[in-house]
């Protein structure tokens, strides 16, 4: 494979969601009552894709994503697609927020690919060579599900686990090259962390491609003591919520692989200055080489508004470029998408 | 001995009933018009389980975002900050800043709320007797984030009082009181917080002659039991609902004598209890000679589907039989 040395040094990118513009989250609700027919949706969501596309292009974004604009919910989106889940009804997850929370009733069964349409689609009408395929992974999908089924959670993540590798495969024969497997629940339990690592492994297994896990909302540390475990190539995590904090952990921990940098918070509307970006990309510098160091915001945007999404996405662009000049003067412009994990 | 039914802490909002809440917090829908709202909703949820037989019943908490948020309405000089985890469910809660000297606020809406409930039992002619939640002073210092004592036994102390003003200002409003602490079997807690804990209980109860029942959530812990049980209650309860067959046989040493509130309907999972398996609970606690045993959710009922809940408490009805 052609591992496309052309990147440019600190790549930018996105962690998968992005707001969904106004008109197709009313067409959705068209749709549910039955006012709008799929076909039109499909385009809607199609017509949504290219926007969102077209917003990361204008900010400068290196690695674009599909913003997610098929997808509900990261759980809901699986869990529908798959054998053997089923939906009861909304749960509450905080204030007036709720999400239709799977159960796992049944063995869980491969169907064919869930994120084959979009991939393509999204390549098609990518302005760059490289889009980020987000993916739910085994041990989260398990974690915010109900397991009516298998006797021990750890069952249920490991055939998960071969479900989520089944569709990485479709994915890379149809020329992904960037996967990312969202693993937000992973540092839940302390005590499971280690296995759940495991079944990120089994699900990643054999694929050959830039392998990322996105992990938010949790102790680091967790996962950093199994780190010589993980069989990705990178962390893509969030930091600028926590001041970037967490930094130190890496260089406790001798963790020496990638690190997809959070650095604007997506939890504000406030947006950050593309100064306060280029300190913390500096600072990460002084634990990582240049080459392994992705630069994305701390998690989805999707809950801000798209104007400020937009705006995050430019900051964070621009405090790249400022760090890029000063790696330039160095001799250092590129960097390589090649897996750095043999899997 | 009887087996007695109860359900424990908040009950979930109804997709429809929280888009109010986000309407009145938007300033689209007046206060008049939202208390409204929360005494249908809690109307709603009281008559949907009268068929169950449930002896004890809560106000159901549908106002507040989570109990901790309940709570913080009977406070002055706290303040809600960002989301975050409650515990390690995929539910979130708003951080209380404590800024100054926890003091009791005049608790209006939950007293509201209260009355409400209380009116909905007595038109419905239930025997249920209404529960006044509150969560313990443990949990609520260790979900709370500190600005202000750098003593977690200060603050502990000053919250179990500001809670127990309010406890005594509407004691007509209620028959019993469930302290819902689910930090007192979290990993990692120091015997030093556990001591000043036990010193600090008794301030949360003083001059409240109501039945209590002190139940935790989530974990437990076969070393801790002992502590937990010499703490003052006519109930104590335990979330059942993981590892409960090893867990039930040191539950069980634990409540000779005493009565026991067992979290069998897990809270955490649609998966529906059978009917022969909570009664084997039961009996198991029965025969160490627990003195009094209740059945319920074993946590949170937000974390599963209405629907679940129903066909849960529906089941269990049955041990009445």
């Amino acid at each position: 494979m052609n591992w496309v040395s052309e990147l440019p040094v600190l790549p930018t990118t996105v962690i998968g969601s992005y707001p969904r513009p106004k008109w197709l989250r009313e067409a959705i609700r068209l749709h549910k009552a039955g006012k709008v027919s799929d076909e039109e949706l499909t385009e809607a969501f199609d017509d949504a894709v290219v926007s969102v596309m077209r917003d990361q292009q204008v900010a400068g974004v290196d690695i674009p994503s599909d913003g997610e604009m098929r997808r509900d919910e990261m759980v809901e989106y699986f869990a529908e697609r798959l054998g053997g889940f089923r939906f009861y009804g909304p749960i509450r997850v905080w204030g007036t927020a709720y999400y239709r929370k799977p159960s796992v009733v049944g063995r869980v069964e491969y169907l064919g690919p869930m994120l084959l349409h979009e991939f393509k689609f999204t390549q098609h009408v990518s302005y760059s060579t490289i889009v980020k395929v987000p993916i739910t992974g085994p041990y989260t999908i398990a974690e915010w599900s109900y397991n009516e089924y298998y006797k021990t959670k750890r069952d249920l993540v490991f055939d998960l686990a071969k479900v989520i590798n089944q569709e990485l495969k479709t994915l890379v024969e149809a020329g992904a090259k960037f996967i990312q497997v969202d693993e937000p629940a992973l540092p839940t339990h302390e005590d499971e962390v280690e296995w759940a690592i495991d079944a990120v492994n089994e699900a990643v297994k054999g694929i050959n491609v830039k392998v990322a896990m996105h992990i938010c909302y949790g102790d680091y540390s967790r996962v950093l003591r199994y780190a010589d475990r993980l069989k990705v190539d990178q962390l893509a995590l969030e930091f600028a919520n926590r001041n970037f904090e967490p930094l130190k952990l890496f260089k406790e921990y001798k963790y020496d692989l990638e690190l997809g940098f959070g650095v604007v918070d997506v939890h504000t509307n406030k947006v950050e200055e593309p100064q306060t970006v280029a300190k913390a990309i500096r600072k990460a510098l002084e634990i990582f080489p240049p080459e392994r160091l992705f630069i994305n915001p701390d998690c989805g945007l999707k809950l801000r508004p798209r104007r400020v999404a937009f705006e995050k996405l430019k900051v964070m662009v621009e405090g790249t470029r400022m760090v890029r000049e000063e790696l330039k003067k160095k001799g250092i412009t590129t960097t390589s998408l090649k897996p750095i994990i043999n899997r | 001995m009887s087996v007695s039914l109860a359900v424990t802490g908040p009950y979930p909002r109804r997709p429809n009933f929280a888009k109010v809440v986000s309407r009145f917090l938007g300033g689209k829908v007046s206060k008049q018009d939202y208390d409204r709202a929360v005494a249908k909703e809690i109307e709603h949820y009281i008559t949907s389980m009268k068929d169950y037989g449930l002896d004890y019943i809560t106000a159901g908490l549908m106002r507040f975002d989570d109990p901790v948020d309940a709570m913080v309405s009977l406070l002055k000089n706290v303040e809600k900050n960002g989301l975050v985890r409650f515990y390690d469910n995929n539910f979130y809660y708003r951080v209380p800043v404590i800024k100054g000297k926890l003091e009791p606020s005049k608790g209006e809406d939950y007293a509201k709320d209260l009355e409400t409930a209380r009116n909905v039992i007595k038109d419905l002619k239930l025997k249920a007797k209404l529960k006044l939640t509150v969560v313990g002073p443990l949990s609520f210092a260790l979900l709370s984030e500190d600005k202000h004592y750098n003593d977690l036994k200060a603050l502990m102390n000053d919250y179990a009082s500001a809670i127990n003003s309010f406890m005594k200002a509407e004691k007509n409003l209620y028959d019993a009181v469930e302290v819902i602490e689910p930090s007192f079997f979290q990993k990692g807690l120091a015997t030093k917080v556990l001591e000043a804990y036990k010193e600090v209980y008794p301030t949360l109860l003083e001059g409240i002659n109501k039945e209590v029942h002190l139940v935790s959530y989530f974990y437990l812990r076969a070393d801790r039991l002992e502590d937990f049980t010499s703490l003052k209650a006519d109930y104590y309860g335990f979330d059942l609902t993981e590892d409960r067959k090893k867990l039930a046989a040191f539950v069980y040493r634990a409540v000779k004598g005493k009565g026991v509130y067992l979290g069998l309907l897990d809270s955490r999972n649609t998966k529906v209890e059978k009917l022969t398996s909570l009664r084997r609970f039961v009996e198991g606690a029965r025969g160490v000679g627990a003195k009094e045993v209740i059945v319920g959710n074993s946590s949170l009922l937000d974390l599963i589907p209405e629907v679940i809940i129903h066909r849960k408490f529906k089941v269990a009805s049955g041990l009445k039989g």
